[in-house]
């Protein structure tokens, strides 16, 4: 089956809000999902050949915790383009 | 004959959020540090109105320190002040003509090659101006490089 061309608007440079997977704290709280501001700092990371790369992505650094992250496009969300 | 000491104690509302309230709102004197909670609940706390007794409260003895702020979020902020006086240096230094007012900040961007660097900015649109540091490949020796210069003051 061949899937069509991923519309990819995520650009290195994009101020984004990425959807992460809730702290524990967070959890009690009821909350699955918590939401943290970061910037793309890669360009799409897409490798067919590699199975472990199979699902594009790029790296986001998230301001709050000052780590960086390998993120799909269905978690990020631009808050600003570059 | 041996005379009890004598300690005034300072009431402070806690909020919703978990903050403490700077201005004290209640003071009553108490010789007896170990039940002071017992008799602030039993004794005090019931002069209060209905809906301030609802509220949380904390005690402090009035000879301690008061401060309500957190020891990392202080150091937090003293760094920040530091980082600001560097990069104000480094900005005084730097000969940049612009209409509009400039800041120092850290950014990534296309117009230093994507590198992280401490850069004049321009304010408002955060336009990249000028270099004041080294271009980094990462975050983390951005920060060392304010680290030490921080130190250097």
């Amino acid at each position: 089956m061949n899937i069509g061309p991923l519309n990819w608007k995520i650009k290195k440079g994009d101020l984004v809000k990425a959807r992460l997977a809730a702290l524990y704290h967070e959890h009690l709280l009821g909350d699955n999902f918590s939401y943290k501001y970061g910037l793309v700092i890669s360009d799409k990371i897409d490798n067919e050949n590699d199975q472990l790369d199979i699902f594009p992505c790029v790296q986001v650094f998230i301001f709050s915790s000052g780590s960086t992250l390998y993120m799909r496009e269905p978690e990020l969300e631009i808050i600003s383009n570059a | 004959m041996e005379v009890p000491l004598s300690y005034k104690w300072n009431v402070y509302k806690i909020f919703k959020n978990g903050k403490r309230a700077k201005i004290i709102f209640h003071k009553f004197g108490y010789n007896e540090p170990k039940t002071v909670e017992e008799y602030f609940e039993s004794k005090v706390k019931v002069t209060f109105s209905k809906k301030m007794q609802r509220s949380k409260y904390i005690i402090i003895r009035d000879d301690l320190p008061q401060d309500c702020e957190d020891p990392i979020e202080k150091q937090k902020k003293i760094f920040e002040e530091k980082k600001k006086r560097v990069l104000r240096k480094h900005l005084k230094s730097t000969e940049i003509i612009n209409s509009n007012r400039i800041v120092g900040g850290l950014i990534f961007c296309r117009a230093n090659n994507w590198k992280w660097q401490w850069a004049a900015l321009e304010v408002s649109t955060s336009r990249y101006l000028l270099g004041i540091s080294p271009a980094f490949s990462s975050h983390e020796e951005a920060s060392e490089w304010m680290q030490n210069e921080v130190n250097q003051l």
